[in-house]
């Protein structure tokens, strides 16, 4: 383990059921390490195990086989004790509905041994003051997230895990959570967030890991992710040309239509090279212009094939 | 102070504090509960009825019956009869939603721990099982305030404490029996059609199979309903106090409890509540949340 890893997994693995036709293999060989001060994207189609890997570091999922370590914490009872200096939450806010949002934090503030003063600092910062009193289960989705999200930060963690915090947020809503993950974040807390909102966690996110089928197929920081490939955008008058031309290219990789013209990967940045083969051809370009990879396309691109792109996981 | 004295004090004052913590939010929990104000009051009605009919039969010469020490036996019989299966109905209750509403995997995510979150469920019960015999009391005592009757000393029998003693351990096997299949189901209704459905089928069973041989009947009478039903029974306490109905009993074919088997009968029902706790824990334990 390195000295600042927050969180280290070394091969993960998580199955349900006995080995056979109906078992599953949810997480299989994870291994990541998250540095303090890291704003950590976990990415994931749907049953890709992002929600099972979170559960077996927050303790309620037994781990098949592998270790892993959470604030340096790696037995059974060190982990229950570090997981009081952690905030989490685990796919939908659990809290006990027939309680009021602030008695709720009461009782996460007992367990965690957290100053109850907290309790009321909390529920001003993601704006549920006013609707302490109330019982949870009145609250509405976006209120919940919200309580969940100052539950977590009743203890001021030195680790943050959310998964999808932004679920059933309007846009607005989805912006305070933003800024309050940025403010924490900003404070030098470390984020282990889970999203299928990619273009959230391309905004709030330093690093990043892809999960696919249990797996981790990508992982590093998020410009290095998301811009991985060197490709160009070009726009010609004649784009059936331009896409002939372009098949001979000796430093391309490969060219496809895209919405705003013709993406052409490349094996170099030069594009005055690129400019100079296409007059060549007798192509004149009337766009030429880097073209970096979002993270959404990068995404789309590893899970390529996974039903959907949302959800939990 | 030696080293070591100091180290054993930190780890009682650490105990203390967490046995504290874990008091303070299950109060928290139980005080705001709807569910469990009405058990008390279901229970405080119950056991009003079970002694205003107790009082209506005992009048002229019976009249010492209605106030202490007499009315102990017939006091501490409202929750040694009903007490078990309504305070295993009240667990389930009370316990189950903790996993639907997912609070009970919330807690564990939050730092209690797997032991802690169950050792809080433990006291809960045992707290339960006080509360029916205090509430039990008051209304003996209430009970005998209004029937004004003399009386001079309240104080407990060796019979009543050996009544008390026996309706706690039948009630602790209960609470872990429910606490079991709160913890295996994570739901109420199927818990407790588990649990009602046991209660209604040992008896049963007991009664088909019974008078075949003397050994089955023997591990037939410690079967858990039974164990139950019988320490729950006044005349295995009161033994020479109730002679004359045993007598009676005995006249019309009937067979009272043997009052020299309790302390078998104790340490059987003891066994069951610790299997039962176990194989609660060891279900918390060993399945995901």
């Amino acid at each position: 383990m390195t000295s600042d890893s927050v969180i280290e997994t070394f091969e993960l693995t998580k199955r349900y059921g006995r080995r056979g036709a109906r078992s599953v293999l949810a997480v299989d060989g994870v291994s990541l390490s998250v540095e303090r001060g890291q704003v950590f994207g976990f990415l994931g189609p749907n049953g890709s195990g992002k929600t099972t890997t979170i559960g077996m570091l927050a303790g309620v999922v037994r781990p098949t086989a592998g270790s892993f370590s959470l604030l340096g914490a790696t037995g059974p009872r060190e982990l229950v004790a570090a997981r009081a200096r952690v905030g989490a939450t685990l796919e939908t806010p659990n809290f006990y509905p027939y309680l009021s949002g602030r008695d709720n934090l009461r009782i996460a503030t007992a367990i965690k041994g957290a100053d109850r003063a907290r309790v009321d600092e909390c529920l001003e910062l993601v704006g549920l003051a006013d609707r302490a009193g109330h019982r949870f289960g009145s609250y509405s989705l976006g209120m919940k997230q919200r309580l969940s999200l100052a539950a977590t930060m009743l203890n001021d963690p030195e680790l943050v895990i959310l998964d999808e915090p932004a679920n059933g947020l309007d846009p607005q809503g989805m912006r305070e959570i933003r800024t309050i993950i940025r403010d924490l974040a900003g404070c030098g807390t470390t984020i282990f967030l889970s999203s299928h909102l990619l273009w959230e966690v391309e905004r709030i996110c330093s690093h990043v890991a892809i999960v696919r089928k249990g797996r981790i197929v990508a992982s590093g920081p998020v410009e290095e992710i998301a811009s991985g490939d060197i490709s160009a955008l070009v726009r010609a008058e004649d784009e059936m040309a331009l896409l002939e031309a372009l098949a001979g290219y000796p430093d391309g990789k490969g060219a496809q239509r895209g919405q705003e013209g013709v993406i052409v990967s490349l094996a170099s940045d030069d594009l005055a090279a690129l400019n100079r083969y296409l007059a060549g051809c007798g192509i004149h370009l009337s766009h030429l212009a880097r073209h970096r990879q979002s993270l959404e396309e990068v995404f789309v691109e590893l899970t390529a094939g996974d039903s959907r792109t949302e959800g939990g996981g | 102070m030696s080293g070591s004295a100091l180290a054993q004090g930190a780890r009682t004052a650490r105990l203390a504090g967490s046995v504290g913590v874990l008091v303070r939010i299950e109060l928290l929990k139980l005080l705001k509960r709807r569910i469990f104000w009405v058990a008390v009051v279901l229970f405080a009605l119950l056991a009003t009825m079970k002694f205003a009919t107790a009082s209506t039969a005992a009048g002229g010469e019976m009249a010492f019956l209605l106030a202490p020490p007499g009315v102990w036996p017939a006091t501490l019989a409202i929750p040694a009869t009903v007490g078990p299966a309504f305070l295993g109905l009240v667990v389930i209750a009370l316990v189950a939603p903790e996993f639907t509403w997912r609070t009970a995997r919330q807690s564990v995510i939050d730092g209690l721990g797997v032991e802690r979150f169950y050792a809080a469920k433990c006291m809960m019960i045992l707290a339960l099982s006080a509360l029916s015999v205090v509430l039990a009391l008051v209304v003996g005592l209430v009970g005998a305030a209004v029937g004004s009757v003399e009386w001079e000393s309240a104080a407990l029998g060796a019979g009543d404490v050996q009544f008390l003693a026996s309706y706690t351990a039948a009630s602790l096997m209960a609470g872990a029996a429910a606490l079991w299949l709160a913890c295996t189901f994570r739901a109420g209704a199927p818990a407790m059609v588990a649990f009602i459905g046991y209660a209604v089928a040992e008896p049963i069973a007991a009664a088909i199979l019974g008078g075949r041989s003397e050994l089955l009947d023997v591990v037939l009478s410690y079967l858990p309903v039974e164990l139950a039903m019988t320490l729950g029974n006044r005349m295995a306490h009161y033994p020479e106090a109730l002679s004359g109905l045993r007598e009676m009993m005995e006249i019309v074919g009937m067979s009272p409890p043997d009052a020299t088997a309790v302390k078998g009968l104790l340490i059987a029902v003891h066994l069951y509540a610790m299997v039962l706790f176990a194989a609660g824990y060891a279900t918390m334990r060993y399945r995901d949340l």
